[in-house]
Order: structure tokens, then C-alpha cells, then sequence
């Protein structure tokens, strides 16, 4: 379709969208996001695939002026920069004309072009590797009536590094742009050029502090519940999961620095587990792992917990055999008393869910943030528990920032 | 769709140096064993010359010297394997004596037996025939081990760690908590220090008890013994 | 759920039962007692000496005396005369001893020459009015007579084993012997046991490991013939020395040595004991002298799968430690066999370790000190 049969097209789109009631399912989305996902396989958001209609957003790629559209293949391997896939773009436009790819909001059954408010973001992310030709002048950025972009060079990219380059966009320093009616979300467009590189982790981000949240739920059915607990028949048992698991979310919380400690916090180093009401020399030791996904999974992650014996008496998940580099997720729990400025009494941070798969084991790089809700499991041994006793201990988790 | 938590800002925080907390949540984490657990004790005499059974305890009365007016501590040539299973937090088991009791089943003489009354000691071995002055009854001693032991220092001189006195119920010390205790939730008993606290062996299924007395002054031709040593084992 | 029910119900009965009585409790009721009988006399215990070795040449004997019923004091003599001289009678005088507490009275050691040697225990006894009696051993008119040898022997049969034993004559320490099951041989066999003066320079043996000093060393004959069991063998090493850590090595020619495993020491009965499979030369060396360098692994570069790192000369107690360049501990080595303790490039996790230089740390319990180097391991 030529360009002016387009824009005809886009007008009477428009009209169309002020007559009907706007489909809000990106609205909704983008609430409580501090990362909406324009191309990223961690966090929630829009389309993946070139082609398809995700969230309302569009993946589009068009030419002009007699060039050829650009190729834009998705590539899995293990350079991509973050998850396993990344966009392997070629682009040759040898005249005056442009081509160039885009993420537009549509709206309706049949997807129809429409305009978002994206204010509440203030920054435009993505990463970027040159591979051939002189990607500098490729101008990228959004559209509201008008394409609003600025040049690669101007956001820092060295052509002449052939590695992963982190491109940051301030919406709002974007000339004359009107983020409160936006088309296009995403926009790369380029003219007279020959070029090849990838793109990677697509990303809008938010501005404001964070929030924590950590909710308990049963592990039967994942309704809500106050109390951690065991039954009475884990009394002489060894180590047993608690039949709650704890739900942590993490909200529009900016900065690359923070982490969430979980602790017992019973007052003194030695009460790092439960404390029999009634005699606080009683003390049955805990611990806790943490799992992107509800346990047990297909992976083969399981709630049975053992313990190795002499020097390490390291805890690992029985389910899974001692090859397996996921063997030992389960940490001991320390009392907030005791707790160090060292990571072992780390849950979850920048670098992503502390699995314990080896010392320095930290799953997740990189992305680790919003739009995961990862799970605390606890257990505890019971084989010294006495009859006659109740045992309590508070569990707390923390929030902060380095 | 999640309930957002208030926040807590700590600036210049307890926490650590350069960090400041955003946000906290505890819970509660509990158990209660109601009516779980369970309190199981047994006490089987052996010899320790060979391990065969024993029905009572006793010495080598070769082994000890006529007429000496020292003290001689001999342990006793059998020992006693105490099996236990206190997964209750009440259950316990003491160790003392009714040598007092006026009950002929009881009392170690159909004829009355003779104390140390000066003292008020009524513990120990007492003196069942008649004769002789001093010296009416022989001191009872016991220790507490994880393992078997070769020779048992049973001596409470030596060194008065580990080795406890035989109490009876009429003494006028006697107590049952700490003192007479030979095992409890945590384990067998090794000793009571002077404040009462008790000091625990590891925790096992079995121990191993072995007796020692004091003899003194004995003549020929005498007798001494007690009827009523009694482990009572307590559930709550 | 029943269970939990009958639980209940007798918690309940045992609740009101306390409420009645002082508290629940059950009870386990014992009995002592120790009789002393009227009048008990005094007598002296003692093991016959049968053999005195011709190279320690001390007599020792070991006995105690049993007071009985009676408030005594006592003191012990040895009397002994040598080579059938019963006219010359010299004496060893213990002085006081007490109520059944074993004591031990020894000859000086005899000349080299002497061939027997004749003995006697005196005891003198003295009760509280000051009256004195006499116990003897063997009696007070006779001595017993004991031969000073090197050797003895005795028929192993082949349907019932049997024992061979060595009497040093030094009771308060070990003897040697051999114990032999039935099936070692398919006929009956006299073995002997030879005890022999060491050689004035100690031979070095085969296994790497460099000379070191014998203290003590036997024969068991007919040499050359290997057991059809494993019998037990004890060797006495005598009192000359005060080291800890022996070795035990066997030789068909007191030439070349090797190595008997497994061995277990006994320093209150100054003994090593092993299981033995052929006859021949039994040396006792003191391992204390081993030097740093006998416990290196002598092969410094090892390749995946075609050979292993030998650390020699370890035993029960000890360690070695393979750590990467980083500190990190990758390894933890506690036993071995007949070869050592063999490190064959594995992880404690079981999966080979990268290529690479490694650090070890050996830690020989009696040494008090680590031992450490680098060797190399390639996949």
C-alpha cells in the first residue's frame, strides 16, 4: 500500500477510535508496571515475534521510496543479551527513501492503529549490537502526528564496538513530543543506508520508587493465610517444607542496587529458627528457598529437603540428583540479629534470585525486577522438636538498597 | 492487584553502613506439638567382667580391705544399660533411694536397719546386721557415660565432675530436679555443677550408669545393701 | 486417626490419675548388696614365666596379692639364681605393696651368655599387732625354672590352626605371637618363631620410602611358604624405644622389604600387630624418622584416567587436602590402601577437575605439621 493510502487509512482510523470506546488492555497493563516489555523474555508486555499483535501493540517493518523493508529475524543462541533470543536486523536502503520497523498500539478486533498515553514511563530502553556498515545516523525513538527520534550517535553507540550496547532514550527530552498520544511506542527508521545489527531487551521504564510486597499463601491451593505453619506429625521428622510459601513482588523500584534479605528476627543470633514459647533454649533450626515458579515443578524442583553430612551439612532438594547444578537451593536461616553485610541472607536482588546452586550462584542476570513474582519456600528440622511444646518464630523480609 | 504495603524509610538505618531499607514484612511462623512425643525408659543390670545379666548390684568383696579406717571407693561389678526415647519436653527420669521405707518389701533388713542418723544421711548401702559403730552404712555413687567404660571412676574425691551422690527421698537435701536427674529431654546427664545446672552428655538412646560406694571400718562377717534404688520416670 | 484417639484417651486417664496422686510416673526398682564373708586368708596370684628372650634378657614378673579378710602391710622379693647355680641366690627387693594391686619385679638384665634362669616370689606380710607370715611363689621350697632362648616353636595342625608364641619374659608388656585358623595349611606344619639381633646398619627397602630405624626383628620359619589364610601376628618391639609410629615390613631375604598394611599398634603392650600371609623376616621400624619427601606423591604430573597422585606412607587419622590456585578445596582424601592415599584428579562431588596446577596439603597426624606442594593434573 503506497504512503498516501496509508495516511487516508490512519484518518479515518482515527475518527473510527473517537467514536468507539478505547480498548484499555495496555492501560491496564501498564498500571502497575515499572517495566512494560516492548521485546525482553523476562518481564510482562507485548509482542515477541515480528508480526503479531501482543497487548495491542503491533510489531511492524515498512520501506518507502523504492527500498527494500528491512529483515528482521528473531535469533536464539546464547549472545543474546538477555534470555535467549534477540532481533538480527539488515537493513539496505541505497536511495534517498527510508525503511525501518516499529511497535504500534492498535486497538479492536481487527487492529486497528491507535494512540497510548505513556507518560507514567520516563525512559525509552534497548540494547544495541553493530555488526556491519555505520549504524550512527539510524534514528530511533516514538511517534505521536509526527515521528519524535533522535540519532543513534547522539545516544552514545560506538559503531566501531561490535558488543552489546545499552541505549537509554528520556521520553520527555524527545523534541516537541506529546507522550499523551502516542502510535508508535518503538520507532527505528533509517535513510540511504546499508547496515546490519541486533537489538535486544526493549524496554520502557518508569521513574518512581518502588514498593515491596510480600504475600503468604497456602501451597495446597495458593489462597491467602496469616500464619506459617507445620502439622503436629512433623514432630521427630527431619527437615520438612512449612505448608505456606511467601509471594514477593517488587514494583517501579529504580535503582540497580537493592536487594530483599529474609531472616528470623527472634532477638539473638543462636533463635535463628523456632523458639519453643516456653523455654527459649529450645530452638528448631530453619531455612528457605527461593523459586521463580511454584514448587514443585516440572523441572524436577521439589519440597524434599535433606541434608549432607559431615563437614558441609549442606541442605539440598532430594527430588533432584547430585549432578544437577540445581541441587542445592535451600539456605539456612539466620536471625536478623546476626545478619551480615554478605549475601548469604539474600533472597532476591539486582543480580537476580539467589539459588544456591553454587557459592556464587545467582539465577536470573541482569533482569530481576518487576513482573516476577518469585516464591520463598521455608522448611525446618523437626528431630529434636519435643512434644508439649509450641515453637514460634517471626520471619521477616527486607527491602533496601546499597 | 496486589495489596501495595506501606512504606518504611530508615535513613541513617541500624541496618548497615550504606544502606537504607524501603520496605519491610514479618510473619509469623509457628508449630504447636500438643500431644505428640513420647517418654519410653529401661534399665537393665549387666556385668562388666563379661556383660552377661545381673539381677543386683554389686562388689567384689576381695577387692576390699578389712579393718581399714580410710575410705576405700570401689565401683560396683555391674553396671546398668539405660535405654530412652524423652521426645516430650516434660518427660525426665530421677534417680534416688527409699531406704527409710517401713515396708518389709522395701527395707533391706527384716530387722531395723541402721542410718547414719547424725547427718540425716539415710542414702547409700546400709549396715544389715548388727555390730560395729561407725560405719553404718557405705556412701552410693553413680556416673552417667555414652559409652561403656573399662574402668569407671566412681570416686566422688578425684574430681567431682561427673560422679553424683546417692540421694534418699528422707534426706534432708533431697531434690529431685537437676540433682537426681539422670536424663531428660536433652539427653543423659553427665553431672550438676554447684548452681544446680545441669551439664548434658550428647544426646543418644543409650547410656551407661556405673555405681561406686565407700567402704570404711569393715568387719568381717557383715553385710550391707539397700532394696529400694528406683529410677522413677516421669511423663509430665 | 485411632491411634491419635487411644493417645488421647490415655493422656486423659493419666491426667486424672495425676490429679489423684502426686504426678504420673512409672518406676524401674534395683537391689544392692556385697556380703563380706568371716575370715578370708591372704594368697599371691602369679602367671608362670616360661621363656626369658636370650636378646632382651630381663625377667619381669607381674603378680598381686590378695590381703583376704585381714588388715595387713607386705612387702615382695623376687629371688632368682641363673644357669642351675641354686646355691647363689641374689634378691630383688620391691618393697611395700598393697591389697590386690598388681605389681611387677624384674631381674637386672642377665648376661648374653646365661641360658636359664631360676625364680622364687617372696611376700612378707605383717597385720596391725605386728605379727609376720610369709606367702610363696611358686612355694618356699621350690623356684621356677625358666629357659633363656631366642626361639619357640609349635605344630600348627591343619585341621585345628594353632598358636605359635614368644615369650619375651617381660610380663608387662606383650608377647609374640602368631595365630593361625584351621585351613592354613594342608598339613601340619611347625612353625617357629625366631627373634633375632638386629643388624648393625638397617637395610632401606623397595616402596620409595627411605631407610628408617628397626628396632626390632623375627623370623617365622620354614621362610618361603605362603598361608593359605591370614593368620594374626603380634611382634613385641621391646623397651629400648619410645617412639609412636612403627611400621611392620616383611622380606624373604632381609634384603628387600615391603610393606605389611593394615598394621595396628599397641603402645601399652608394646606391640604391633597385622595380618600376615607368608612367612619370612618380620621388621619393626619407627616411621618418625619418615622424612617430608617420603609422603610426597613421587609422580608430580598426572593424566586423567591413566595414572593416579600416590601420597605414601599415610595411615588411619590422616589427610590430604587438594585445593585449585584460588584456595578453593576441591578435595578431601582420609584413606587408602596398600599404595597410599591415591588422589585420581575427582572432585569431593565426583567429577574431574580442570586442568590445571593443584595445591596439596597432607596432614600426618603424629607429625603435627602440614606437608604441602603443586602437582599437575591433565584432562
Amino acid at each position: 500500500m503506497n504512503k498516501k493510502t496509508k495516511i487516508i487509512l490512519s484518518a479515518v482510523v482515527y475518527l473510527f477510535m473517537l467514536a468507539v470506546v478505547a480498548d484499555n488492555s495496555f492501560a491496564d497493563n501498564l498500571a502497575d508496571k515499572y517495566v512494560y516489555s516492548l521485546f525482553n523474555e523476562n518481564f510482562n508486555g507485548a509482542t515477541q515475534e515480528a508480526g503479531t499483535v501482543y497487548d495491542n501493540i503491533k510489531y511492524n517493518v515498512w520501506n518507502g521510496g523504492g527500498n527494500s523493508r528491512p529483515a528482521v529475524d528473531i535469533v536464539a543462541d546464547s549472545t543474546a543479551k538477555e534470555g535467549n533470543k534477540y532481533y538480527s536486523c539488515s537493513i539496505s536502503s541505497t536511495t534517498n527513501g527510508w525503511s525501518g520497523f516499529c511497535y504500534t498500539f492498535v486497538t479492536g478486533s481487527s487492529n486497528v492503529e491507535t494512540r497510548r498515553d505513556i507518560s507514567a514511563f520516563s525512559t525509552l530502553e534497548f540494547y544495541i549490537r553493530p555488526k556491519t556498515g555505520d549504524v550512527s545516523n539510524i534514528q530511533v525513538g516514538v511517534t505521536d502526528s509526527a515521528d519524535r527520534t533522535v540519532s543513534l550517535s547522539s545516544l552514545g553507540v560506538n559503531n566501531s564496538s561490535h558488543t552489546w550496547q545499552k541505549c537509554t532514550i528520556n521520553l520527555t527530552g524527545l523534541p516537541s513530543v506529546n507522550l499523551i498520544n502516542i502510535k508508535n511506542t518503538f520507532l527505528f527508521i533509517t535513510s540511504n543506508l546499508t547496515a546490519t545489527f541486533d537489538l535486544d531487551s526493549i524496554v520502557l521504564k518508569r521513574s518512581s520508587s518502588g514498593s515491596f510486597d510480600a504475600a503468604l499463601k497456602n501451597i495446597s491451593d495458593s489462597s491467602s493465610t496469616t500464619k506459617i505453619t507445620w502439622d503436629e506429625t512433623v514432630l521427630g521428622s527431619s527437615w520438612t517444607a512449612a505448608n505456606q510459601y511467601i509471594e514477593l513482588s517488587l514494583d517501579k523500584f529504580e535503582s540497580d542496587t537493592w536487594k530483599i534479605k529474609i531472616y528470623t528476627n527472634n532477638g539473638s543470633a543462636s533463635k535463628n529458627g523456632l523458639v519453643a514459647v516456653t523455654d527459649e533454649t529450645k530452638i528448631i533450626p530453619m531455612c528457605w528457598r527461593i523459586s521463580k515458579n511454584t514448587l514443585p515443578n516440572s523441572d524436577g524442583d521439589t519440597l524434599q529437603i535433606a541434608q549432607s553430612g559431615a563437614p558441609n551439612y549442606a541442605l539440598y532438594d532430594k527430588g533432584k540428583s547430585a549432578t544437577d547444578p540445581s541441587y542445592y537451593p535451600w539456605f539456612y536461616m539466620v536471625d536478623f540479629a546476626e545478619h551480615e553485610s554478605g549475601d548469604y541472607d539474600v533472597a532476591w536482588s539486582y543480580k537476580g534470585f539467589h539459588a544456591a546452586k553454587d557459592e556464587n550462584y545467582w539465577g536470573m542476570m541482569d533482569m530481576s525486577k518487576e513482573g516476577i513474582y518469585p516464591k520463598v519456600y521455608l522448611g525446618a528440622d523437626f528431630t529434636n522438636a519435643l512434644g508439649g511444646l509450641t515453637y514460634r518464630a517471626n520471619v521477616k523480609l527486607e527491602l533496601f538498597n546499597e | 492487584m496486589k495489596k501495595i504495603l506501606s512504606l518504611l524509610l530508615l535513613f541513617g538505618c541500624i541496618v548497615l553502613m550504606s544502606n537504607s531499607v524501603f520496605a519491610a514484612t514479618e510473619f509469623t511462623a509457628e508449630v504447636s506439638f500438643t500431644s505428640g512425643g513420647e517418654v519410653s525408659f529401661d534399665a537393665v543390670l549387666k556385668k562388666r567382667a563379661d556383660n552377661t545379666s545381673a539381677t543386683a548390684i554389686t562388689w567384689d568383696a576381695g577387692d576390699i580391705s578389712i579393718g581399714s579406717s580410710s575410705v576405700e571407693w570401689k565401683a560396683a561389678t555391674v553396671y546398668a544399660v539405660l535405654t530412652s526415647t524423652i521426645t516430650k519436653a516434660s518427660g525426665k527420669v530421677y534417680l534416688y533411694q527409699n531406704n527409710k521405707s517401713t515396708s518389709t518389701a522395701v527395707k533391706y533388713q527384716a530387722t531395723t536397719p541402721r542410718y547414719e542418723t547424725t547427718n540425716q544421711i539415710y542414702s547409700g548401702l546400709v549396715k544389715g546386721n548388727s555390730g560395729g559403730g561407725d560405719g553404718n552404712y557405705a556412701p552410693m555413687t553413680f556416673m552417667v557415660s555414652t559409652v561403656t567404660v573399662a574402668t569407671p571412676d566412681i570416686n566422688p574425691v578425684t574430681s567431682e565432675y561427673g560422679k553424683r551422690y546417692f540421694i534418699d527421698q528422707d534426706n534432708s537435701n533431697f531434690v529431685k530436679d537437676g540433682y537426681c536427674t539422670v536424663v531428660d529431654s536433652q539427653g543423659y546427664i553427665n553431672a550438676v555443677d554447684g548452681s544446680g545446672n545441669v551439664q548434658h552428655l550428647a544426646k543418644q538412646t543409650t547410656g551407661y550408669m556405673y555405681f561406686g560406694a565407700g567402704f570404711q571400718n569393715i568387719i568381717a562377717g557383715t553385710s550391707y545393701g539397700t532394696n529400694n534404688i528406683k529410677f522413677e520416670i516421669v511423663t509430665e | 486417626m485411632n491411634n491419635k484417639i487411644i493417645c488421647l484417651l490415655s493422656s486423659l486417664v493419666i491426667v486424672i490419675f495425676a490429679a489423684v496422686f502426686s504426678y504420673a510416673a512409672d518406676y524401674k526398682v534395683f537391689s544392692a548388696e556385697i556380703v563380706f564373708s568371716s575370715v578370708t586368708p591372704a594368697s599371691i596370684t602369679h602367671s608362670a614365666i616360661t621363656t626369658v628372650s636370650s636378646i632382651n634378657g630381663i625377667l619381669k614378673a607381674k603378680a598381686y596379692v590378695d590381703f583376704g579378710s585381714n588388715n595387713l602391710s607386705a612387702v615382695a622379693d623376687l629371688r632368682y639364681y641363673v644357669n642351675g647355680q641354686s646355691l647363689n641366690i641374689s634378691t630383688v627387693s620391691k618393697g611395700a605393696i598393697n591389697h590386690r594391686t598388681e605389681f611387677y619385679i624384674a631381674t637386672p638384665k642377665l648376661n648374653s651368655s646365661d641360658t636359664s634362669v631360676s625364680y622364687q616370689l617372696k611376700i612378707t606380710l605383717q597385720d596391725s599387732s605386728g605379727s609376720t607370715s610369709y606367702l610363696y611363689w611358686p612355694s618356699s621350697s621350690t623356684y621356677q625354672s625358666v629357659n633363656i632362648v631366642n626361639s619357640s616353636s609349635n605344630v600348627v595342625t591343619a585341621s585345628g590352626g594353632g598358636t605359635v608364641k614368644f615369650e619375651s619374659g617381660n610380663q608387662q608388656y606383650g608377647d609374640t605371637e602368631i595365630v593361625f585358623s584351621s585351613g592354613t595349611f594342608a598339613t601340619d606344619q611347625t612353625i617357629t618363631i625366631t627373634e633375632l639381633t638386629l643388624p648393625s646398619m638397617s637395610p632401606s627397602y623397595s616402596g620409595g620410602v627411605s631407610t628408617s630405624q628397626m628396632v626390632a626383628l623375627y623370623s617365622v620359619t620354614p621362610l618361603g611358604i605362603t598361608l593359605g589364610a591370614p593368620a594374626r601376628a603380634t611382634f613385641y618391639y621391646g623397651t629400648e624405644t619410645s617412639a609412636t609410629r612403627f611400621e611392620l615390613m616383611r622380606s624373604d631375604d632381609q634384603i628387600t622389604w615391603e610393606k605389611v598394611s593394615n598394621v595396628t599398634t599397641d603402645l601399652t603392650n608394646k606391640t604391633v600387630s597385622a595380618d600376615i600371609t607368608k612367612t619370612g623376616y618380620y621388621a619393626i621400624y619407627v616411621s618418625g624418622s619418615l622424612s617430608d619427601n617420603d609422603y610426597r606423591p613421587a609422580k608430580r604430573v598426572v593424566v586423567q584416567g591413566r595414572d593416579v597422585f600416590k601420597f605414601n606412607n599415610l595411615s588411619d587419622g590422616d589427610s590430604v587436602k587438594i585445593y585449585n590456585v584460588n584456595g578453593k578445596r576441591i578435595r578431601e582424601i582420609k584413606s587408602g590402601d596398600a599404595e597410599g592415599f591415591k588422589w585420581d584428579g575427582r572432585r569431593d562431588s565426583g567429577s574431574y577437575a580442570e586442568s590445571g596446577t593443584y595445591i596439596y596439603q597432607i596432614k600426618v597426624k603424629d607429625k603435627g605439621k602440614l606437608i604441602s606442594g603443586t602437582i599437575a593434573f591433565v584432562k
